[in-house]
């Protein structure tokens, strides 16, 4: 054995599945937690068993949440004639940061990958189509900027188009505060093709 | 640009390199598995963030270590210096570039900035081996003067995966809705009109260079080569006529998907695109891959390689580097003269043979051309 604990290997090798964690980070991770306190280490166990106990779909936008429906969606703050379309509860976080949209969401859970066995059965698609029953105006699609992001956007459209809802996506380019002369060719050309007119 | 100098860490058999090249030519002379390729791949990794051989970050890692970097100083034509670092880990898996300090986000963003022109004797591939070679000696220039093809193609490869996975899914599974394989139909078509509209106008342009430079090494003593006219023709992989937009493509590109629809699914793979574009190679007329003499193709070859540093020197406005590998052992002395007459005159080259003879006697060793020898992984400046 290389450890001369069974329980720390275990640890490791749990630790080293976490994404962006390899085994070495692993190992110091699990000797750091071996040095704390013990009540420490336990409010961090029972913080991990907590977010799958507590934590469950919204039945509404399948946003993640404790409360059903979500705050968002049960808020009677926000405009329901809005709809944003995202790919992950993550995505939501950074949206609602911005401070800027007052729509609802939708969390499709992902994006088409057929590589990935995800077709758009596996995805939010039926609940998003039931949420579009009148009160819903624009659909904005909020997918990632990737080649799956892309195909679940045009799979998305051609949906939701002959529903009679506006449905619009994200622009691509240039980062704000960035300059003209440092974006690379191609977020330069992806600008260019999606220009606005004015 | 000029390569001022690189280092080398745990880089294959290179543990710790330093070498400072000359403005002209680089001679790197060492006996077979001394390092001496090992030393260009490192120079392609600063170009093209990847080995020039299939080879992956993890084969190029010296045995036993847990991450490689590259360091290399480079100067512009227009005078003005960067500093090109690479690192790869081992655990976990990662691999970043710095330029001038500043970490990319985006590896293609370096493809391009650093050109490099590589002649090895896997090249040979190109006129003699499949369409696939071609394609890939292609996207390689396209990808170094225009990064909105590298992004493109990058963007196709990945599309085509997905699309094809839907494909030869049904073949095991049975038959899909077509709503799940339009949305990779229309953007396959998007990407892979404007990857076709690109190559096409390429090959256009590209013919001129590769005649000029077939012309400027030859004739070779004792070939009767004065008539030999070389030509590119492009072919591309769905049905064109004299499209004059990059959407024209796209719409042909789509039409031709429409029309393979039945055949696609029964067969399980895509069966339009760029991805099964030929460029034919053609001396007098006749075809290089299947009919040309020995001698022909090395001669072409090397047209095709200058006709590149030629091509991607006057898009960029910046001279690329050029990168010999063993090319003298693979050339008659009577080719490889010329090549060294074309590129004493093109500007900064790392050359590597077995022995200084094949330079003939020349080339002025000092400042501006400089010989090294590698031997076990250790490179010094020869005597």
């Amino acid at each position: 054995m290389l450890y001369t604990s069974e329980a720390l290997q275990q640890l490791i090798e749990e630790f080293s599945k976490l994404p962006g964690i390899g085994r070495k980070s692993a190992q110091r991770l699990a000797l750091y937690l071996l040095k704390q306190q013990r009540e420490d280490v336990v409010r961090m166990a029972k913080a991990m068993v907590n977010l799958k106990d507590k934590i469950r779909p919204c039945s509404v936008c399948c946003n993640i949440t404790e409360e059903d429906p979500c705050a968002i969606c049960s808020s009677a703050k926000r405009d329901r004639s809005i709809l944003c379309v995202v790919e992950e509860p993550n995505d939501v976080i950074a949206l609602e940061k911005t401070n800027e949209f007052r729509g609802l969401y939708h969390v499709l859970g992902g994006s088409l990958s057929p590589l990935e066995g995800i077709g758009p059965d596996d995805l939010k698609v039926k609940e998003l189509l039931l949420r579009i029953d009148g009160t819903v105006v624009e659909v904005i699609l909020a997918m990632n900027p990737n080649v799956e992001g892309e195909a679940t956007t045009i799979y998305l459209t051609r949906l939701l188009k002959p529903l009679g809802v506006a449905v619009s996506r994200l622009a691509r380019g240039i980062p704000v505060g960035g300059d003209l002369e440092f974006a690379d060719e191609a977020t330069l050309t992806r600008a260019l093709e999606g220009r606005i007119s004015l | 640009m000029i390569l001022s100098a690189i280092t080398l860490t745990n880089f294959r058999n290179h543990a710790a390199t330093v070498v400072k090249f000359a403005s002209g030519i680089n001679a790197v002379l060492g006996k077979n598995g001394q390092g001496k390729t090992n030393l260009l791949e490192a120079v392609s990794y600063v170009g093209l963030t990847k080995s020039f051989y299939a080879a992956s970050d993890r084969d190029v890692l010296c045995f036993g270590a847990e991450e490689f970097t590259l360091d290399a100083r480079i100067a512009s034509d227009a005078g003005v210096e960067h500093r090109v670092g690479v690192r790869y880990t081992r655990e976990p898996s990662g691999k970043s570039v710095a330029v001038d300090g500043l970490e990319q986000a985006r590896l293609a963003s370096v493809i391009g900035r650093f050109p490099v022109v590589i002649l090895s004797p896997e090249h040979g591939a190109i006129t003699s081996g499949g369409p696939a070679e071609r394609r890939k000696f292609m996207d390689v220039t396209l990808s170094q003067v225009a990064a909105a093809y590298l992004d493109d193609a990058m963007e196709y490869r990945r599309v085509l995966r997905q699309r094809n996975r839907i494909l030869s899914d049904g073949l095991q599974r049975g038959p899909f809705p077509s709503a799940v394989i339009e949305p990779w139909t229309e953007s396959l078509a998007r990407y892979g009109g404007r990857i076709a509209f690109r190559r096409r106008a390429f090959v256009e342009e590209f013919r001129a260079y590769v005649r000029d430079a077939y012309r400027s090494i030859l004739p070779l003593e004792g070939e009767a080569t004065d008539a030999e006219e070389p030509d590119l023709a492009y072919e591309c992989g769905f049905p064109v006529e004299a499209e004059t937009t990059a959407e024209g493509m796209t719409d042909r590109m789509a039409a031709a998907l429409a029309s393979r629809r039945l055949e696609e699914q029964r067969r399980g793979i895509t069966l339009a695109g760029p991805h099964r574009d030929e460029i034919h190679l053609t001396i007098n007329g006749v075809d290089v891959q299947h009919f040309a003499s020995q001698g022909q193709h090395k001669t072409i070859l090397v047209a095709l390689k200058i006709a590149e540093y030629r091509y991607m020197r006057e898009r960029r406005q910046e001279a690329p580097l050029l990168l010999l590998d063993d090319v003298f052992s693979e050339l008659d002395t009577g080719r490889a003269r010329r090549i060294l007459d074309v590129t004493l005159a093109m500007g900064q080259s790392i050359i590597t043979a077995t022995d200084d003879r094949a330079f003939g006697g020349s080339i002025g060793w000092g400042d501006k051309n400089r010989r090294f020898t590698i031997e076990h992984g250790t490179c010094r400046p020869a005597a």
